[in-house]
Order: C-alpha cells, then sequence, then structure tokens
C-alpha cells in the first residue's frame, strides 16, 4: 500500500497553501501574552492547592464541620432526651398525689408534718459526765 | 548584539527551567508555541470564542504531564496532540459538533473584498471538508501540510510508523480534493 501511493499524489500545492493559511485569522486574533499570563496565574492557582495540606482543604474541613454538627446533635438529644425522662418520673409522681381526695390529701398531711420521735439514750442525755452521787440521784428522781 | 536569553534558549532548556517552578519559562513556551497551536485547534473546528481557553487548557495539561515528555519529538509537536485532545474532550463535554461559521472571524486580512469573500469561502469549505476526516487522517494532514512537519516527528508523536503516517496523508488528500472539487 505504501509503495503505491505516488510523490505526485502527495503533491498539492494549492491544497497545501490553503492549509498553511488554515486559522491564521483566528491565531493573529489572539492576545498570546494575555494568554501566557493566564496559563501562569491558573498554574499558579492549581500549584497552591496542591501543597495545601489535605487536612486543611476546604472538602476536609467542611467534613470537620460536618462531624462536630453531627456529634452536638447527638449530645444535644440525649441530654434532652435524659431531661424528658427526668420529667416524666416526676409527673408519675405527682399524678399519684392527684388522684387523692381532699380527706385523703388531709389525713396524709399530718404524718408527713409528724417529726419522728427519737429514743433518747445515756449519751444522748448527758450522763456519761456525771458523778456516782449525782447518778443515784437522778437515778431517784425516775424511780419516784 | 547577543540575542535575549529567551530567543536563545532551546525548548529543551525552557522544559528543565519551567520544572524548577520558572515561571518566566513558561510564559516563554507560550509565547514561543501559542499561536502555531492556535492556528492548529482553529484548523480542527475550534471556535474563535473558544480559542484561547483551548490554548490554555492545552498548556496546563502539557505542564501538568511534562514530567512524561521524553523528547520522544519536538515539543511543538507533543503540544499539538494535546491540544487535540483538548478539543476532542471539549467537543465531548459539549455535546456537539463545533461548526465553525462562516463570519467575520475567517475573513482574509487584506485584499479587496471579493478577495476576502473568497478566500474566506476556501478557507471554510476546507475547514468543513477537514472535519469530515476521520480523526488520525485530520491530524497528520494538519501536522504536515499545515505545521510543516516531517513523517518520521508526525509517527512519534501519534505513535504510529511513518510509513502509516505517510498512508494516511495520502488517504487524506485524496478524500479533501475529493471534496473541495
Amino acid at each position: 500500500m505504501i509503495d503505491d501511493i505516488r510523490d505526485e499524489d502527495l503533491q498539492d500545492e494549492a491544497l497545501v497553501a490553503a492549509a498553511r493559511q488554515l486559522g491564521v485569522q483566528a491565531a493573529g486574533q489572539l492576545d498570546i501574552e494575555r494568554t501566557a499570563r493566564g496559563v501562569v496565574a491558573r498554574w499558579r492557582n492549581e500549584r497552591r492547592h496542591r501543597l495545601t495540606p489535605f487536612w486543611k482543604s476546604p472538602a476536609m474541613l467542611r467534613v470537620a464541620a460536618a462531624l462536630v454538627l453531627l456529634f452536638a446533635g447527638i449530645e444535644t438529644y440525649e441530654h434532652r432526651h435524659h431531661l424528658v425522662q427526668q420529667v416524666a418520673t416526676v409527673e408519675a409522681t405527682d399524678a399519684g398525689l392527684e388522684g387523692l381526695s381532699e380527706d385523703q390529701l388531709q389525713s396524709i398531711l399530718p404524718t408527713v408534718e409528724q417529726t419522728p420521735e427519737v429514743e433518747t439514750t445515756a449519751y444522748d442525755a448527758g450522763l456519761e459526765g456525771l458523778t456516782p452521787d449525782e447518778l443515784r440521784s437522778v437515778l431517784g428522781a425516775m424511780g419516784s | 548584539m547577543a540575542l535575549p536569553e529567551s530567543a536563545a534558549a532551546t525548548d529543551a532548556d525552557l522544559i528543565a527551567r519551567w520544572q524548577g517552578a520558572d515561571e518566566g519559562a513558561a510564559t516563554e513556551l507560550v509565547l514561543r508555541h501559542g499561536a502555531p497551536l492556535a492556528r492548529f485547534l482553529s484548523a480542527s473546528g475550534a471556535q474563535q470564542s473558544d480559542l484561547d481557553d483551548l490554548v490554555q487548557e492545552t498548556f496546563l495539561r502539557a505542564f501538568r504531564s511534562i514530567a512524561g515528555f521524553r523528547g520522544q519529538c519536538q515539543f511543538r509537536t507533543w503540544l499539538l496532540t494535546i491540544g487535540s485532545n483538548v478539543l476532542k474532550d471539549e467537543g465531548r463535554r459539549a455535546g456537539k459538533r463545533k461548526v465553525v461559521p462562516l463570519d467575520e472571524s475567517l475573513r482574509a486580512a487584506g485584499g479587496s473584498p471579493h478577495d476576502e469573500a473568497v478566500a474566506s469561502e476556501a478557507e471554510a469549505r476546507l475547514t468543513g471538508a477537514l472535519k469530515e476526516l476521520p480523526r488520525l487522517q485530520r491530524e497528520v494532514f494538519l501536522l504536515r501540510a499545515q505545521q510543516g512537519m516531517e513523517y518520521d516527528e508526525i509517527a512519534s508523536a501519534l505513535s504510529t510508523t511513518p510509513g502509516a503516517a505517510r498512508v494516511h496523508y495520502h488517504h487524506a488528500v485524496k478524500r479533501l480534493k475529493e471534496r473541495l472539487q
């Protein structure tokens, strides 16, 4: 196939001349110095992004912020859930009293106000500091 | 008078400096190869309004993968093949074939209005015919006819053989001549 191609088949001066003119006008309208500045600026920008540690990249910062918000949300939810449970317990206790009649409440009130009686012991009475004579007189008084 | 440093530096020098983070070298590479790249992209079907962005994107892709450039071909040839990929990706992203309109941007500078009209019509017809070629044939034709590259160079850039590049060029010329008659 290659040998079948004659050199004159490949020579077409008019076609080549036309091909050489292709794009000349379009390229002439290009401000190549501005293009060069654009290339360097874009390259500099790319390099800056490449040199930024991955954990400082905007994407990673967004992920970190999202995680903080997520954990804060979970913590807040758990805290609120705990409070709701406490309130529910108190309400359940209150509900026990709400069911009582006025008479029943009146009967409960004295027991709540009543001060429990405490047995007096020798220590409470301060007997340990008495002399034998004083003790004898105390015992006599108790027996009378 | 001594040449300025940028004029004396080879592409290889500029690439080495660029790899050392020398932004001046990057600027020089764009100034040196930006216009031929724009011509190639325009002939491949890029619209004037997209040209600046496509040229920038091509250079950025080239700079990103410059470590993979082993000097198997000239920097410009390598850059043009990257530009072709950028244009293909852009066309896929846009979801439509780019149509180069017959507008003011295609008019040749100078000459009478009649000459300008004839020139722009011829250019538009050739551009339209090029777009109907298979991609490889179009690239080989433009690298050879528009950019003036040798078959060896084209073959290296497109990972093919010089003989195959010659066949692609032959088919491209044949089809274009049929289309333009």
